[in-house]
C-alpha cells in the first residue's frame, strides 16, 4: 500500500516495526496495511481523512481511529443512502464482475443476539430449521417472522463469506467438530470461545444472483481489503495476481488457523465480500457449535499462508517488503 | 483448554483488573484493541473472553458506566454514530454476558433510560433503546413492566419496538411472584389487540404488519386455530376494538360466537397424573412392550395442549417421563423435551432435561452449550450454574467446572447444593485440603447441621489420612445424618474407612517405633 497519503500512520508503523517487542497481532495489521496493494488511492485519501492529521500515538489509538472510517463509511444502518466503501465505485477495481452467479456463499453468523432479541432459544432455532427442510409450513411462518426481526437491525457492513464448493467436503462428512474446522478454515479467529462458553453458529447459504439482486443486479462481491471492515489481525490481505500465471484471481484467501506443524500441511481457505442481502428463510442452512478454541499461533499460520499465497497469486515479490 | 493467549486481550484484561471502568469504557466504544475479538462485535468478545469470575466483576461496572451517562449529552471525543453503537454494545452485552444487577438496575429506571437513549438513535441498527428493550423483555420476575410494554404497543412506531414489547409480554410470568405462563398469555393477546387498534388509529386499513406478528406467534405457540380464536374470543368479550381490527382477525381466527357455542359441545378432559404414574411403572417393567402405549399417552396430552392451550400437563408428563427415558431411549427424551421447551420456554426443568438427552445421546456440543445457555438464561436459579459445573467436571473441563462452582457458592451462599457440589469437584479433582476448606467454611456458615456436608466433610479428612479430624467429624456427621437406610449406609461406609486407617496406623505405628 501506498502510505504516502498516511503519513501519520506510516510514521508509527515504521517505528514499531524497528521494536523487537511488538507481539504478533500488532505486527499482522502493520503487515497487512503495508502489504494489501488493493485499496485505490481515494480509499486511501478517504481513509486518512478518518484517521486525522495528529500522531498515530500507539496500537489502540489507530484502532480508534480505524473505527471513525468503519462507523462512518462501512458500518452503515440499512436507511442511510449512501453504499459502504467497498461498493461504492470508488473501489470498482476489486469487484468480482465475473463471477458465477449460480454459485452458492455460506456465511457464518453468531446465533447468540439473534435468539436473544427475538425470545428463541438457538436449540429451538434448531429445530425449526430442521422442520422448514422438511418442508413444513409453520415452520416457514417462524422462520419468516425471525428473519424479519433480524433485517430489521441488520446493518449494511459488508459481509465475509465463502463458496460452497469449498466447504462441502466438511458439511457431507459432517465431523462433531465440523463447526470449529470451518472456523479454522475461513480464519474466523474472533469465534474462540475463551471463556468455556461455546459459541452457536448459524450457516446462511444463498447464491451469487441473490447477491447481485441485493443492488439491482450490480451487487458483486469484492476481494477483501484491509479498508472493509474492522481491523482483524487474521486478515491477510490478496495480491492483485500476476495475469500471466494466476489461477485464481476471483477470491480473497483466509488464513486457515487449523492447528498444524508443518507448511506441506497448510491449505488455504477462500473468502469475498458482499453486499447485505435481506435474509429468508431458505437461507437458514445449518447450526453448528463452536467449543474449542483456536489453537494455531497466529505468527505461525501467517508464516505458512506468505508463501502458498504467492505460489498462488504467482507474485513471489508479494509480503516481502516492509 | 487450550486457549492461546492473544496479547490483546491480555493487556485488556489487565487493564480491566487495574481499572475497570475505564477499560469497560475502551471496550465498549472501540479505543482499545481488543486482540483476536477485534472483528466481533464489543459485547460478542466480552462473552468470548471474560471469565465467569470477570463477569461477577463486570456486572456493578457495567451499571456504574451507565450511571455515569445516564441524562448527560453525546460525549464531545465520540461521534454519534460511535456513541450509538457503544450503548447498543453495552446493552448487548448486559443481556448475552449476562449481568443481572445492571438489568434490574434497568428495570427500575426504564422510563428515564428511554427519554435519554431515543436522543441517540441512528437507524434501527443503531438504536440503543431497542437494545434496551431486548434486556428488559428478558429476565422478568414480576409484572412491573405491563405498562411499558403496552405504553410501548400503543405508541406503535417503530414497529421494531412493538414486536420487542410483544416479546416482553411472551415472556413476562404469569404473576408477582414469578409463576410461568402455562401457554398463551392472556395478555400477549390483549397487546395484539393494542397493537391492532394503533395501527387503525394511523390509519393502516390493511394491518399488513398486524397479520405479520399474528401468524409468527401462531407459529410460537403450537396451538389449534380453534383455540386461539377461543382465547380472542374471551378477551374479545371484554373489551370493543376497531371493526378493522375484527376483521383483520376473522381472516385469520374466527371469532364468531356460532363457532364457540359449536365447539363447547367437544369437551375437553385433562389428562390424568395417575397417567403419568402408570406410564412411567410401563417404562421401568419393560419398555419395548411400552413404547405403543407411550406413544399414544404422549399424543394425548399433545392433543390437550393443542386444543386447550394449556400447556401445564404436557410439559410436566414429557419432563417426567423424558427423564424416564434418558436411560432408554435419549433422543426421544430429546425431542420431548424439544417440545416442553417450546410450550414452556421460561421452565428451567425443561432444559434441564433437554441438556442431558443431549449429552446422553453423546453429542457433548450441543449439550454443553444448552447447559451454559440454561445458566444464562436462569441465572437466579442455583441448579442451572451447579449442573453445568457438573457436566464441565465429568468432560474433563475440572478448572472451568471448579469456577462456575465457586461462582455458585458466591451468588447462593444459602444454598447447601452449590457448596457440597463445590467441595466434591475439588475432591475428586485431588483437591484435598481444599475441598475440606469449603466443607468447614459451609460448617461455619448456615450449614453447620447438613448432612451431606457433614458426612463428605469426614470422607474427604479420610482421604487425607487425618484420621483424628476424620473422627471428630464422623461424630458430628452421625448426629446430624438422617436416620434412614440410605444415609446410615453412607455413615457407615465412612466408619469402615475410618476403622481401616485407623488398623493401617497401628501397623504402621511400632514399625516406625522399631525403625
Amino acid at each position: 500500500m501506498g502510505l504516502n497519503s498516511l503519513p501519520n500512520l506510516a510514521k508509527y508503523m515504521n517505528s514499531r516495526l524497528a521494536d523487537a517487542s511488538v507481539d504478533a497481532e500488532e505486527r499482522s495489521h502493520i503487515e497487512n496495511f503495508i502489504w494489501d496493494e488493493r485499496p485505490p488511492q481515494s480509499g486511501l485519501d478517504l481513509y486518512a481523512q478518518r484517521l486525522g492529521n495528529g500522531p498515530v500515538t500507539d496500537f489502540d489509538d489507530w484502532q480508534n481511529r480505524h473505527r471513525n472510517f468503519t462507523a462512518e463509511e462501512i458500518n452503515l444502518d440499512a436507511e442511510e443512502a449512501k453504499q459502504p466503501w467497498t461498493f461504492r465505485a470508488d473501489n470498482a477495481i476489486n469487484r468480482l464482475r465475473q463471477i458465477d452467479p449460480r454459485i452458492n456463499l455460506v456465511r457464518v453468523e453468531d446465533a447468540d443476539w439473534l435468539c436473544e432479541s427475538t425470545g428463541i432459544t438457538p436449540e429451538t432455532l434448531r429445530e425449526q430449521i430442521a422442520k422448514f427442510q422438511q418442508g413444513d409450513a409453520k415452520a416457514n411462518t417462524f422462520l419468516t417472522g425471525i428473519v424479519k426481526s433480524w433485517n430489521a437491525e441488520r446493518d449494511q457492513r459488508p459481509l465475509f463469506a465463502t463458496t460452497e464448493l469449498e466447504i462441502t467436503d466438511l458439511i457431507n462428512d459432517n465431523p462433531s467438530d465440523w463447526a470449529e474446522q470451518l472456523r479454522d478454515q475461513l480464519g474466523l479467529g474472533h469465534y474462540s470461545p475463551d471463556s468455556g462458553r461455546p459459541i452457536e453458529i448459524i450457516l446462511m447459504r444463498y447464491t451469487v444472483q441473490e447477491v447481485l439482486d441485493s443492488l439491482d443486479g450490480a451487487g458483486y462481491p469484492a476481494m477483501p481489503t484491509v479498508l472493509d471492515s474492522g481491523m482483524s489481525p487474521y486478515f491477510f490481505p490478496s495480491p492483485v495476481p500476476d495475469p500471466q500465471q494466476a489461477a485464481n484471481p476471483y477470491y480473497g484467501h483466509t488464513v486457515n488457523l487449523a492447528l498444524v506443524e508443518k507448511q506441506d500441511d497448510y491449505t488455504m481457505g477462500v473468502e469475498l465480500l458482499h453486499p447485505r442481502i435481506a435474509y429468508k428463510p431458505e437461507h437458514f442452512f445449518k447450526m453448528g457449535v463452536i467449543a474449542r478454541p483456536v489453537e494455531m499461533p497466529l505468527a505461525r499460520a501467517r508464516t505458512f499462508h506468505l508463501p502458498w499465497l504467492q505460489l498462488d497469486s504467482g507474485r513471489d515479490d508479494f509480503g516481502c517488503g516492509r | 483448554m487450550n486457549a492461546l493467549i492473544s496479547p490483546g486481550v491480555a493487556r485488556w484484561r489487565q487493564r480491566f483488573s487495574e481499572d475497570s471502568v475505564a477499560a469497560l469504557d475502551a471496550a465498549l466504544t472501540g479505543r482499545v484493541s481488543l486482540g483476536r475479538y477485534d472483528r466481533a462485535r464489543p459485547a460478542e468478545a466480552l462473552v468470548r473472553m471474560l471469565s465467569v469470575e470477570e463477569i461477577a466483576l463486570a456486572d456493578p461496572v457495567m451499571q456504574a458506566w451507565l450511571e455515569q451517562r445516564l441524562g448527560k449529552p453525546l460525549p464531545k471525543d465520540l461521534s454519534p454514530k460511535r456513541y450509538a453503537d457503544a450503548l447498543v454494545e453495552a446493552f448487548r452485552a448486559v443481556q448475552l454476558l449476562p449481568l443481572p444487577a445492571t438489568r434490574n438496575w434497568c428495570a427500575g429506571r426504564h422510563a428515564e433510560l428511554r427519554a435519554w437513549l431515543r436522543g441517540f438513535c441512528l437507524g434501527s441498527s443503531r438504536d440503543p433503546e431497542a437494545a434496551l428493550l431486548v434486556v428488559l423483555a428478558h429476565r422478568q420476575s414480576n409484572r412491573q413492566l405491563l405498562f411499558m410494554w403496552r405504553e410501548v404497543i400503543r405508541r406503535g412506531r417503530p414497529v421494531e419496538h412493538v414486536r420487542l414489547a410483544l416479546m416482553g409480554l411472551r415472556l413476562m410470568p404469569a404473576d408477582d411472584q414469578g409463576a410461568v405462563e402455562r401457554g398463551l398469555p392472556r395478555v400477549l393477546l390483549r397487546g395484539l389487540l393494542d397493537y391492532g387498534e394503533t395501527l387503525v388509529k394511523q390509519g393502516d386499513k390493511k394491518g399488513k404488519p398486524w397479520l405479520e406478528e399474528l401468524d409468527f406467534l401462531a407459529a410460537v405457540y403450537p396451538m389449534s386455530k380453534e383455540i386461539w380464536s377461543r382465547r380472542f374470543r374471551e378477551v374479545l368479550q371484554a373489551r370493543e376494538v376497531a371493526k378493522d381490527v375484527h376483521h383483520w382477525l376473522d381472516s385469520r381466527f374466527s371469532t364468531a360466537q356460532q363457532k364457540h357455542q359449536k365447539l363447547s359441545k367437544t369437551k375437553l378432559t385433562p389428562p390424568s397424573l395417575d397417567d403419568t404414574n402408570a406410564a412411567l411403572n410401563r417404562i421401568s417393567v419393560n419398555f419395548k412392550a411400552a413404547i405403543p402405549a407411550l406413544k399414544t399417552f404422549f399424543d394425548h396430552h399433545r392433543h390437550y395442549a393443542h386444543e386447550s392451550g394449556d400447556s401445564y400437563y404436557l410439559v410436566r408428563a414429557f419432563r417426567r417421563l423424558g427423564e424416564q427415558l434418558l436411560d432408554h431411549d435419549p433422543l426421544w427424551a430429546r425431542e420431548l423435551a424439544h417440545e416442553a421447551t417450546r410450550w414452556e420456554p421460561s421452565n428451567h426443568h425443561t432444559w434441564s432435561l433437554l441438556a442431558r438427552a443431549l449429552e446422553t445421546e453423546g453429542d457433548w456440543r450441543r449439550a454443553e452449550a444448552v447447559y451454559w445457555h440454561a445458566r444464562r438464561r436462569f441465572p437466579h436459579i442455583a441448579h442451572s450454574h451447579t449442573q453445568l459445573g457438573h457436566a464441565l467436571l465429568l468432560h474433563g473441563q475440572e478448572a472451568l467446572g471448579e469456577t462456575v462452582f465457586r461462582q455458585a457458592t458466591r451468588l447462593f451462599p444459602d444454598n447447601p447444593v452449590t457448596w457440597s457440589e463445590l467441595g466434591h469437584c475439588l475432591r475428586v479433582t485431588g483437591n484435598y485440603d481444599l475441598a475440606v476448606n469449603v466443607y468447614k467454611e459451609a460448617q461455619q456458615g448456615s450449614f453447620h447441621r447438613d448432612p451431606i456436608i457433614a458426612s463428605a466433610l469426614t470422607d474427604t479428612l479420610l482421604d487425607l489420612n487425618r484420621s483424628d479430624d476424620a473422627e471428630a467429624a464422623l461424630q458430628w456427621a452421625e448426629q446430624v445424618v438422617p436416620d434412614d437406610n440410605k444415609n446410615q449406609q453412607i455413615l457407615a461406609q465412612i466408619r469402615r474407612r475410618l476403622e481401616l486407617l485407623k488398623k493401617r496406623r497401628a501397623i504402621v505405628a511400632p514399625a516406625t517405633a522399631k525403625a
